[in-house]
């Protein structure tokens, strides 16, 4: 398969891409006149406008607009007011249009409303038509399903760098970990993520979305979450389906530089921070090559049993060869921390001529972030013996420092034309990002029968790719009647973790054991390759009297992924240790002739790697959906989606016993009917009701035999393939079929839509989950999880979003709005009998045990809220929010491990901005966050119990400053 | 428009190129099955199967003896495991329900080791291998149905070592009369491959095993983890000697109920305990006894840990040649302490302490060394001058220590 690599096509489609560029920024550049460029739309349905006279009064020139509601008329410089009249249409007269030499007035957001009746004229000044908050708000109220999103200008409101902070703005959505993105507070499980409308390669084997925080925001255009579903999107998601558009071509010329900077009191300029000698590229997003592993990847490696006997053999000489080749640094070194910095550039033009309109842009992007965690804590506590007793007992306790330098590098380059009919885009875009941790910590264990106190320390780089091309195109025939769209969408995704160095010291003889655990060396490898493609077709046609839509359409995935870990274990022999950790590879150390039990290395993946898979998934999709309007107020989409799903696996078991070469795992043909109503209460008001059914499916990891062992948790995954009995395999806990989840989705929801930025809306939703999937402990091994089918489930939720303006206290606060969303919601599911059956076994004294609990993952409530100052006359935009999400399940406990809830983290963030000049030429921002200084932290619950710290970390308050000019 | 057509061929030409390979596989019939004449043994025994004298089988993998077969292993069988850590660990397992009947004889021993050892039937010694090479193979792993004590109060668990997916892993039950088989005369060496942290395989491991067991005359030398280490079960070991574990030399947990008499340890350069003895994991409580052995030190080394409200009798056991407390910074090492919970089990007599004798390093107090006020059950004697103590002439003959002259410290 890896032939397939489109490297060489990339390589040809840049240069191709290049060319077009260059002959676009030389023949293009001058103007001799100015150009009025503008969109118009359709109010209530919020579509682009087909065949709308433009006319410039003063000069009786003028256009018309083409299929996306686009006119560009050139004029000379001067001020001029713009006649828009189309039949049955109030006309709207837009004075005060200033045109200046070479440059483009856009008016990007006219909106023309239906007048039967009479003629009428409205009349609107240019400079109060921006593009605002108020451009997503008409997507939403027009949208025939249940949506939400966050646009570019809102970005740069609340100052977020990347989309997995900016998402979080969005009604019921929240992030884990900064990178993964919960919808209604559904686990990513439930929650998918597009690039583009097309399905992009995770970057986490373990999850089924992608990591959010890679994107930086300036190569997005918007973020849309869809909460219910159309027969158009994937069926794959549940709470929503979060869909990344990157930025399209622009309205007008523009070239734009910043750099950035962020100062965080706690973490930078600390002459303590931890780091590593890592290579010489770690500051562009990826290691040159110094953390290779010695073997060159080989899974023919001696072994030392093998050449114990007869060091100075051929094989003898290898094994010393390659034990001599391991970094010999496994200890972090103190530098002084430096901070945040950041910068940008981002350059787009539009080019019209008479038959086709050529657009490019480009933005490249750099991120160099470092964070100092200070007394940081990972413990694991454990119920008491005794049922009689409640607080949890310390089993391993973690203190210590760590450092982040996290390096993120970004590319977008796009090319799009427009003929009368077509409109084509073709977009490369390619993320790079590298993340070099290094923490010494102190470590006390009463666990495993095992009491001892530790010095550990941690080295750990992780680098993550993804290139993506997307080529689109869009067509229209018989007028409007008829439109074509299509994607193309390969993309390549790679995640590394090239040599993860794990080491222990017994304090105070500064020895290693078994007990202790032995040093680890882990290089993990995952590839993905995805190609997507899809086809829609709508018909614009006339039922019940009024407009109506049918749409049909189909859509191909293909993945194909690629996972492996080769781990070494260290074994020091009678090496006589000093506490050093970077001396423990020293030459004299090593296993020799002379030194037959010195140290020496053990892979853990010879003859047999069960941490290693392949897979590959096909999915056909085919969809139809009508949108009518039966009824003068009323709104349906009725659709129904299928989807034949494919899944294939090869891969292995440890002992070898069960190999599986590309096996059929998953063979899934489903139906997935959708109803929408969107019912017009008033002009601005909508209700809606939509139900549907959905899919949630297992990953190519959970679908298997695999055994994966994490050497340094000691945790082991396994496949849901196994089964799992007690009583001497009278009780079956877990039969080892692992089938997919099937959703059904009901949401009601109520909204008012009032002046261009001010909205309300209540939502319900109810989900009902048939064998949800989730990660169980073996009830004879709680060290050892797999996924499993569990008892059905419910979630149901109410939603209350409102956008307000002060004006109602004071016309003076106009331009202060107030912006909340907040998220409720109640989960329950029905307990695996193994866990039902543990809980049981370790429930203390008053406790009673139910049979459902909450669903992991899930919030109980989500609140976000705050105040944007928005004044456009002179330049200054203000925001400050305020974020928390309700104590969440994280971890489900099992036997004596009680369950662990996230402790609700309150995050408050300021942000400023000023523009200078009319056309935004420099822009300053200015931000704090983590104002209130909260620590994050996850804690161990249990009954009639203090809750005890599982993990601490304290982010301390960053104060963020930037800069942009456009030239 | 020409190069975007163009474009728009290479990927529907990519597209062909990545699905045109889809063609699911069936899945593979179960291949398994032992000839029972091949000295390799790659798969689980899963008919009763018999090793015969002479011979010498290599163990490819972790060999599981499944339940209701029996193996019988004859007199002089070398056995060796293949090299191999983590996940690809060699070992032998007798699962729960099957049974193993490895009866050397004094002058047969039936030898586990690495199949870097070229030792031959008829050798005692390795003639290439130091007695302190550790973790060259897992170990001989032994499950039955008697009771344990187990966290979460469980009634069956599985042994660390073997991952939950392969249920030959698992232990415990109601049955404390449960018959394993028969270890007898047997010498397990280099074992102890590592899995990961609190994961690894002892010498012997003995889990859940039930008292219609009978286990004499074992030895366990060069282990990277523990010697010997019994979870929970009720079987007995007689005359058993452990030569330089990697870890502790006795590690009891899960409330075993057995007795281990005359035992003989010799502490190495990597031994941390002599006895780990640990308590009861779940409410299930039950008590074990150890007597009459006698346990030479290391530097590093110390007499004994009990913890976690540990249970028992502890009686006529002599330790000599450990280092002072103080040593090393105060490492604490060359003592008996008591920990989480274990003082009050002494307080309330669920542990005892019964003539306990050493000879302790100058300067060292009976105090110091036997911590927590068990020095009440101590005294002090002169090297070799011990009246309590193991046999050792029991182990004369057929050990690699005794072979090795490790013996020759002891009275």
């Amino acid at each position: 398969m890896k032939n397939i690599t489109p490297k060489s096509k990339i390589a040809r489609s840049a240069a191709f891409a290049l060319i077009v560029l260059f002959q676009m920024i030389t023949g293009f550049a001058y103007a001799q006149t100015g150009t009025i460029r503008g969109t118009i739309y359709e109010e209530s349905t919020g579509e682009p406008l087909f065949g709308v006279s433009v006319l410039v009064r003063e000069t009786s020139t003028g256009a018309v607009t083409d299929f996306d509601g686009k006119f560009d008329i050139k004029v000379a410089p001067g001020t001029y007011t713009l006649q828009i009249s189309y039949i049955s249409y109030s006309t709207v007269e837009l004075t005060s249009v200033v045109v200046e030499d070479g440059k483009v007035a856009v008016i990007s957001d006219i909106l023309m409303k239906e007048e039967a009746s009479e003629l009428e004229t409205v009349t609107i000044a240019a400079s109060a038509i921006r593009t605002t908050e108020s451009a997503m708000m008409s997507v939403k109220r027009n949208a025939p399903n249940v949506l939400d999103g966050i646009t570019a200008s809102t970005f740069r409101q609340i100052g977020d760098g990347d989309a997995a902070s900016a998402v979080k703005r969005v009604t019921g959505v929240s992030v884990e970990g900064g990178k993964y993105v919960y919808v209604r507070g559904l686990g990513d499980r439930y929650t998918k993520t597009v690039l583009n409308g097309m399905d992009v390669p995770g970057l986490d084997p373990d999850r089924n979305t992608i990591q959010m925080d890679i994107f930086p925001t300036n190569v997005i255009d918007n973020i849309v979450v869809a909460k219910s579903f159309t027969a158009e999107l994937p069926a794959d998601f549940t709470g929503g389906v979060v869909d990344i558009e990157t930025k399209d071509f622009p309205e007008e010329k523009t070239f734009r530089v910043s750099v950035s900077g962020g100062v965080n009191p706690s973490m930078h300029f600390n002459s303590n921070y931890l780091t590593y000698e890592g290579s010489k590229t770690d500051f562009l997003g990826f290691d040159n090559g110094a953390r290779a592993i010695p073997t060159g990847g080989s899974t023919n490696v001696p072994q030392y049993g093998e050449v114990v006997g007869n060091p100075n053999g051929a094989k003898g000489q290898e094994y010393q060869s390659i034990l001599g080749g391991f970094n010999k640094t496994l200890g972090a070194s103190t530098k002084t921390s430096p901070m945040d910095f950041g910068f940008g550039i981002s350059f787009g033009n539009q080019i019209a001529r008479p038959k086709v309109t050529w657009g490019y842009n480009a933005a490249f992007t750099y991120k160099n972030e470092t964070e100092f965690y200070q007394n940081a804590q990972y413990n694991l506590f454990a119920k008491p013996i005794e049922s009689s007793e409640f607080e949890l007992d310390a089993l391993e306790r973690q203190t210590g420092n760590y450092g982040v330098n996290n390096v993120l590098l970004g590319g977008l380059a796009g090319i799009a034309l427009k003929t009368n009919a077509s409109k084509y885009k073709l977009n490369f875009i390619h993320l790079q990002n590298g993340e070099s941790k290094a923490g010494t910590f102190d470590f006390v264990n009463t666990n495993l029968g095992a009491n001892f106190e530790a010095k550990q320390y941690n080295l750990e780089y992780s680098q993550r790719t993804l290139s993506s091309i997307l080529l689109a195109g869009s067509h229209f025939f018989d007028g409007t009647n008829w439109e074509v769209n299509w994607r193309l969408a390969p993309t390549r995704s790679v995640i590394e973790d090239p040599d993860v160095r794990f080491t222990r010291f017994r304090q105070p003889t500064n020895t290693i054991s078994t007990e202790v655990g032995l040093p680890v060396r882990i290089w993990r490898f995952l590839e993905e390759y995805n190609v997507n493609g899809k086809v829609d077709l709508t018909r614009n046609m006339k039922s019940f009297g009024r407009d109506s839509k049918l749409r049909f359409g189909g859509a191909y995935t293909f993945k194909y992924r690629d996972f492996e870990i080769q781990s070494f274990q260290f074994v020091t022999g009678n090496t006589v240790l000093d506490g050093n950790p970077n001396t423990i590879l020293n030459q004299e150390n090593l296993f020799s002739a002379e030194n037959r039990n010195g140290v020496r290395y053990n892979p853990d993946f010879i003859p047999i790697n069960p941490n290693q898979y392949q897979g590959y998934v096909t999915n056909f999709a085919g969809y139809t959906s009508f949108e009518s309007n039966p009824a003068k107020n009323l709104k349906a989409i009725l659709g129904l989606r299928v989807e034949q799903f494919n899944q294939y696996y090869t891969g292995t078991n440890q002992t070898g016993t069960i190999n599986y070469d590309l096996v059929e795992m998953l063979d899934d043909l489903d139906f997935f009917p959708t109803l929408n109503l969107v019912y017009g209460l008033k002009e601005n008001q909508n209700l809606r009701f939509s139900a549907s059914r959905t899919i949630a499916r297992p990953s190519f990891k959970e679908l298997s035999y695999a055994e994966i062992l994490d050497p340094i948790t000691g945790r082991t995954f396994i496949g849901g393939m196994y089964r799992e009995t007690t009583n001497g395999g009278q009780d079956v806990l877990w039969d080892g079929n692992l089938v997919s989840t099937r959703i059904n989705n009901f949401d009601l929801r109520w909204e008012v839509f009032q002046n261009r930025s001010e909205m309300v809306s209540f939502s319900a939703f109810y989900k009902t989950f048939e064998k949800p999937i989730e990660i169980v402990q073996f009830l004879a091994d709680p060290g050892s999880f797999q996924p499993r089918n569990v008892g059905n489930g419910t979630v149901a939720g109410v939603e209350v979003e409102f956008r307000k303006s002060l004006k109602f206290i004071a016309p003076s606060l106009e331009n202060i709005l107030w912006t909340t969303n907040v998220t409720v919601t109640k989960s329950q599911i029905a307990m695996s009998e193994s866990e039902l059956k543990s809980r049981q076994l370790t429930a203390r004294e008053g406790q009673e045990i139910g049979r459902t609990r909450d669903m992991a993952g899930q919030a109980p409530y989500l609140i976000n809220t705050g105040f944007a100052y928005n004044n456009f006359s002179n330049g200054w935009e203000a925001g400050i929010f305020y974020n928390v999400q309700g104590a969440t399940l994280n971890y489900v406990g099992f036997g004596n491990r009680t369950d662990t809830y996230s402790v609700p983290f309150h995050a408050l963030n300021l942000n400023v901005n000023k523009t200078f000049g009319a056309d935004e030429r420099i822009r300053l921002n200015f931000g704090v966050q983590n104002m209130l200084n909260d620590r994050k932290e996850f804690v161990f619950t249990s009954f009639g119990a203090q809750d005890q710290i599982f993990s601490s970390l304290a982010p301390g308050v960053k104060v963020n400053f930037g800069a942009s000019f456009a030239f | 428009m020409k190069k975007v057509n163009s474009i728009l061929i290479v990927f529907l030409v990519s597209l062909i190129g990545f699905t045109s390979c889809i063609e699911g596989n069936d899945k593979p019939t179960d291949v398994d099955g032992n000839s029972g004449s091949s000295i390799v043994v790659s798969s689980n025994i899963t008919t009763n199967t018999t090793w015969q004298t002479g011979k010498v089988y290599v163990l490819s993998g972790r060999i599981s003896v499944v339940s209701g077969v029996t193996l019988t292993i004859q007199p002089g069988v070398i056995v060796k495991g293949e090299v191999g850590t983590g996940a690809n660990a060699t070992a032998l397992v007798i699962a729960r329900g099957a049974k193993i009947n490895a009866a050397g004889t004094a002058t047969q021993p039936i030898i586990f080791t690495t199949v870097a050892d070229e030792i031959q039937p008829g050798q005692i010694a390795s003639p290439n291998l130091d007695p302190t090479l550790e973790g060259l193979w897992g170990g001989l792993i032994v499950l039955g149905k008697a009771k344990g004590s187990f966290a979460g109060d469980v009634t069956e668990i599985q042994i660390e070592g073997i991952p939950a997916s392969d249920t030959n892993g698992l232990y415990g039950g109601t049955d404390d009369a449960d018959n394993s088989g028969v270890l007898k005369y047997i010498s397990i060496r280099h074992g102890g491959a590592n899995i990961g942290e609190g994961n690894e395989i002892n010498g012997l491991t003995l889990g859940g095993v039930g008292s219609g067991t009978v286990i004499e005359n074992v030895e366990v030398v060069a282990n990277q983890d523990d010697g010997i280490e019994w979870f929970g079960g009720t079987v007995s070991v007689k005359n058993a000697l452990i030569w330089n574990s990697g870890d502790d030399a006795v590690d009891t947990d899960q409330a075993w109920a057995g007795t281990l008499d005359n035992f003989l340890i010799i502490c190495g350069a990597n031994t941390d305990h002599a006895l780990e003895i640990d308590g009861p994991e779940g409410s299930y409580n039950a008590a074990h006894t150890v007597k009459n052995g006698s346990v030479k030190g290391h530097p590093a080394s110390e007499f004994g840990d009990f913890r976690a409200s540990a249970r028992g009798t502890f009686e006529n056991i002599y330790f000599f040649n450990f280092p002072s407390p103080a040593d090393n910074n105060n490492a604490g090492r060359g003592d008996l302490s008591l920990s989480t919970g274990s003082d009050v089990t002494f307080a309330n007599g669920a542990l005892k302490f019964n003539k306990l004798e050493a000879t302790l390093k100058e300067g060292v107090t009976l105090q110091q060394a036997f911590r927590s006020g068990t020095d009440v059950h101590a005294s002090t004697v002169a090297l070799k001058a011990n009246t309590v103590g193991a046999t050792k002439s029991v182990f004369e003959g057929w050990t690699w220590a005794a072979a090795a002259g490790q013996l020759a410290d002891f009275k």
